[in-house]
């Protein structure tokens, strides 16, 4: 050290200050006097990933579960669709191979039941079919004439009880002041007939309610 | 080395507790001989790294990785001393004159026998504002322009202090190489 200068000794002095030795020890020691504030991440700094990361296996779980359905009902869709083409098949062609064929042993079962039913649908509707149309026609015309039977018959015995009642009641007719009974009604329906024609029968309001009431 | 600060710096970026420890405990070294050398005991340089590393974790993310961040952080460090320093301090208004140049050739055993530790004793030693001074001067490698700014003093007072300090430590250089040298005899 010969420059002999304030700079050389400046030197010096830096150089040795700069050798001073710090126990790092004593680091931790202080730092814990430090009161560090707690930091605060904004809300916007974290991920939806990091938020949601605990609801990230029920995602998956659904999404399982949904492709699981969706390749069921598909599968579960071309099955029916198989059976319907191959019916179209062999009622197409005269060929029924197509059904032979098919390796499946419970497919070709489900066939068979298929075309069971649906034979018997076919001779329902042509039996049906076949069945005369004038056949239902007498029928209804049977039913008709057992109606127009009845309706007679029940008038008949209307005026069976009519007359019955008349002479129990034992009215005296009107113009000979006989008694009617069941033999005179007919007479008496002759006459009404024939006096409707030629002079309208004259009779008072109280006689025309009693009989009104009587029919 | 460097890699390891650069995660320490991102991890306090994100306000990780860890890497804020660590950071802590990696500048301590360094920052603490700052620290040390312009208070006089362990605990009031400690207070002063503390705040001043408290400083330094909050306002992080100001730090724009220009420049070296160590020395971003000594100067945080140099900052801090000085502030908590300049409350209790008062500097006399003082011009240097011709008479105060002095000749500081010392003897070359005197350089190689002195330690660190009592040559940092000897600038605890210093009056307050001469010690300021001084390091700033010849530690920091501020100009006699910037300490007048930083401090509020002249030039000319600048200059003083820092005169003042070299004359008093080679004097206590001397003194102890004599005292070496009577003892060795």
């Amino acid at each position: 050290m010969h420059k002999g200068n304030k700079e050389a000794f400046d030197d010096f002095l830096k150089q040795r200050l700069n050798e001073v030795e710090v126990d790092n020890d004593a680091a931790d020691k202080y730092f814990a006097e430090m009161n560090l504030p707690v930091p605060v991440v904004p809300v916007t700094e974290i991920s939806f990933f990091a938020q949601h990361k605990n609801k990230l296996w029920l995602l998956a779980l659904l999404f399982c579960t949904s492709i699981a359905t969706i390749t069921f009902l598909y599968k579960t869709n071309s099955n029916t669709t198989d059976i319907s083409i191959k019916k179209k098949s062999t009622t197409g062609n005269s060929n029924n191979e197509a059904i032979q064929t098919n390796s499946n042993p419970t497919k070709n079962k489900e066939v068979n039941t298929v075309q069971q039913k649906t034979k018997k649908l076919t001779d329902a509707v042509l039996l049906k079919k076949n069945t005369p149309k004038t056949e239902n026609v007498s029928n209804e015309n049977l039913a008709s004439k057992n109606s127009d039977n009845f309706l007679a018959q029940t008038k008949k015995n209307n005026y069976k009880n009519a007359g019955k009642l008349l002479d129990s009641m034992d009215i005296p007719d009107l113009k000979t002041g006989n008694p009617i009974n069941e033999k005179n009604i007919s007479s008496l329906q002759k006459a009404s007939t024939t006096n409707t024609t030629k002079e309208p029968i004259k009779t008072d309001k109280k006689q025309a309610d009693s009989l009104y009431i009587i029919w | 080395m460097e890699q390891l600060l650069e995660n320490f710096i991102d991890g306090c970026k994100l306000g990780n507790a860890a890497h804020q420890q660590q950071m802590y405990r990696y500048c301590f070294q360094p920052m603490m001989k700052v620290c040390l050398r312009y208070h006089k005991n362990m605990d009031d340089a400690a207070a002063s790294y503390n705040t001043a590393m408290h400083n330094v974790l909050t306002k992080i993310n100001q730090y724009q990785n220009k420049g070296a961040f160590m020395g971003w952080v000594q100067k945080i460090m140099v900052n801090t001393c000085l502030n908590s320093l300049k409350a209790n301090t008062t500097f006399e208004t003082k011009e240097i004159t011709d008479k105060d140049y002095n000749n500081f050739l010392i003897s070359p055993d005197a350089y190689s026998n002195i330690e660190s530790k009592a040559l940092l004793k000897m600038v605890h030693g210093l009056p307050t504002s001469t010690a300021m001074v001084f390091n700033m001067y010849v530690m920091e490698g501020f100009t006699h322009e910037q300490i007048a700014d930083t401090l509020g003093i002249s030039i000319g007072t600048s200059k003083w202090h820092l005169n003042n300090a070299r004359t008093i430590l080679k004097n206590n250089i001397q003194n102890t190489q004599q005292y070496e040298n009577r003892k060795n005899a």
